[in-house]
């Protein structure tokens, strides 16, 4: 045999044994995953909104464990509320991370307010992607949106709310009255599922329940929400509502920005999370 | 004896005026990703022109009674056959891929030993640019040597250790010590198997070319640029491994099957041919001394 076959040969074999080494360790490392296919995140989210605002802008996660279908193979998709879809007017899908194995991503869309009727609260519970190929539904938690009819009363300022968070544990803001009137804060509406206790506190410090609190005008005060039922991992978002009174006229409307409780995971949370049956 | 040498004049001046230019592009003045990818392109040029004819040429010229016969006899474009040169494009196919796969293997296998996603950094200290300077200077021109002399002086291990080290000693980064190494060593071979240069010239261009346009254009699979996980170095080093080895394999087994040159038998030194040698040491530390400065 030529001596140039033979080393053709040689490293032939090579190839086949480090080919086969690889293949044996992506596949240990695919074990560690459920089903190739797309795993979205479930959420806990309440949105806010006054029917005179801006259109929600909602975000959900979304995991491909690669081998199957790629979540950017889809064309096209919806919101879900009890087989009603809701489309976004625009949307975008953000890879946050990449591999060998899997992909993160953040699904971000755009919705139009004025198809959430006043007054009510919407729980979008699933996502419908739409292919070439057919629709498929997801599981994404509950993604509440509610539209309210009231307005801020005159002199009422936020002082600040908790931006977001690493885990789901409490959300706190701060309420002014800069105005002339007394007014009496009733509740802080953030129906997340695990619910919340919700407390207020004066510039001394002392606290007390969130309960037809009057707010003297010249006062401040902060109202903070624990939450029931804290898990491992979250991916909720929460624009909550405040219900109050001026001279009797009770009146409903959304609290500050969205705030953000998003779980910094690594790649070992994401295994655990994904192996805890995520979809 | 009439030697032609107007290839061997006309690739100096390609090899001087890109240097030139080389430098101007260091220097920032030129920034257009044309005239970068261009001049990249053509850099082997410089690495393969600089040692192979700057030296021969201006001895010839400057003793023409004592050396120019000689160096004429040895350093003479000899015309090859066709199947010589799709050898050389082959093998600098197969070496790029070589090249790049196995550099790809050896980042990512560190970057899992490491358990980090970090690439070899380059390694440069007070003290080292000396030694880089005479090694260059002598396993370069031992290279040169080999190449136009058929490598009847350095046959066997030393003559697969020296356009080793001739690569390596090409730069202070790995990743440029393992191009010059590939693109060297198949340079050499191919001179030393068909007999001509224009095989090597033809290898070492083409090997640059895919450099620029697959390697700054394009990911290809498997290759350490894609790793963003400790366990994706793993799986990708392994898979470069494997993919290197295959390109490695083919690129040696198309050296081996160039054919066309001349079968030499083995000569003894004489005391001219360490003198040749010695100059070419000189000269070529000089000349990478001059060119590390300007």
């Amino acid at each position: 045999m030529k001596k140039y076959l033979a080393v053709f040969g040689t490293t032939l074999l090579v190839f086949a044994a480090f080919l086969t080494a690889a293949l044996v360790v992506r596949g240990k490392e695919f074990a560690r995953f459920p089903q190739s296919g797309l795993y979205f995140a479930r959420t806990d989210s309440y949105y806010a909104y006054s029917e005179k605002t801006e259109n929600p802008l909602v975000t959900v996660t979304c995991f491909e464990v690669k081998g199957g279908d790629s979540l950017l193979s889809y064309g096209d998709f919806a919101f879900l509320s009890g087989g009603t879809e809701y489309s976004p007017l625009d949307a975008s899908i953000l890879p946050v991370f990449t591999d060998a194995y899997f992909t993160r991503y953040t699904v971000q869309a755009v919705l139009d307010i004025t198809a959430f009727p006043v007054g009510e609260t919407v729980s979008l519970d699933g996502i419908r992607l739409k292919g070439k190929e057919g629709t498929e539904d997801f599981a994404i938690g509950a993604l509440r949106i509610a539209r309210f009819a009231g307005e801020t009363p005159a002199g009422l300022g936020f002082s600040g709310y908790t931006q977001g968070a690493g885990n789901f544990s409490s959300y706190t803001v701060g309420v002014s009255n800069n105005g002339m009137l007394p007014v009496t804060l009733s509740e802080l509406i953030l129906p997340v599922g695990g619910g919340a206790e919700t407390k207020i506190a004066d510039a001394s410090g002392t606290t007390a329940p969130l309960k037809d609190y009057v707010l003297e005008p010249g006062k401040t005060v902060w109202i903070t929400a624990t939450f029931r039922g804290e898990s491992e991992f979250c991916f909720n978002y929460l624009k909550p509502a405040l219900r109050c009174s001026v001279e009797g006229k009770a009146s409903v409307f959304p609290v500050g920005g969205v705030s953000d409780y998003v779980t910094p995971m690594d790649r070992e949370a994401i295994v655990r999370y994904l192996g805890g049956g995520a979809a | 004896m009439k030697h032609d040498l107007t290839f061997r004049y006309n690739l100096l001046a390609v090899a001087l005026v890109f240097l030139a230019f080389w430098q101007t592009l260091l220097a920032g003045f030129i920034t257009t990703s044309a005239l970068m990818t261009a001049f990249s392109v053509l850099s082997p040029l410089v690495f393969l022109g600089l040692p192979l004819f700057v030296y021969p040429a201006i001895a010839a010229k400057a003793d023409g009674k004592k050396y120019a016969a000689a160096f004429a006899e040895c350093y003479t474009v000899k015309k090859c056959r066709g199947g010589a040169l799709i050898f050389g494009a082959a093998a600098g196919i197969a070496g790029y891929f070589a090249y790049l796969y196995l550099y790809s293997a050896a980042v990512c296998l560190h970057e899992y030993a490491a358990e980090q996603i970090t690439l070899f950094g380059a390694f440069s200290a007070d003290g080292t640019y000396a030694l880089v300077v005479l090694t260059q200077g002598v396993f370069a021109a031992a290279a040169a040597e080999l190449m136009f002399r058929g490598g009847s002086h350095y046959s066997g291990v030393l003559g697969l250790i020296v356009p080793v080290l001739f690569g390596m000693t090409l730069g202070y980064d790995v990743d440029v010590w393992l191009k010059w190494l590939a693109v060297g060593a198949i340079g050499i071979t191919l001179t030393r198997r068909t007999g001509s240069v224009l095989p090597a010239v033809l290898s070492s261009v083409l090997f640059s070319v895919l450099g620029m346009t697959l390697g700054n254009f394009a990911d290809l699979p498997f290759t350490f640029r894609l790793v963003t996980s400790v366990e994706t170095a793993l799986y990708y080093g392994l898979m470069s491994v494997a993919l290197g080895a295959l390109a490695l394999g083919g690129c040696v087994a198309l050296c081996m099957a160039a054919r066309g040159g001349e079968k030499r038998e083995k000569e003894k030194l004489s005391k001219d041919d360490v003198i040749t040698l010695v100059c070419t040491v000189v000269m070529y530390a000089l000349l990478f001394t001059v060119y590390q400065f300007i």
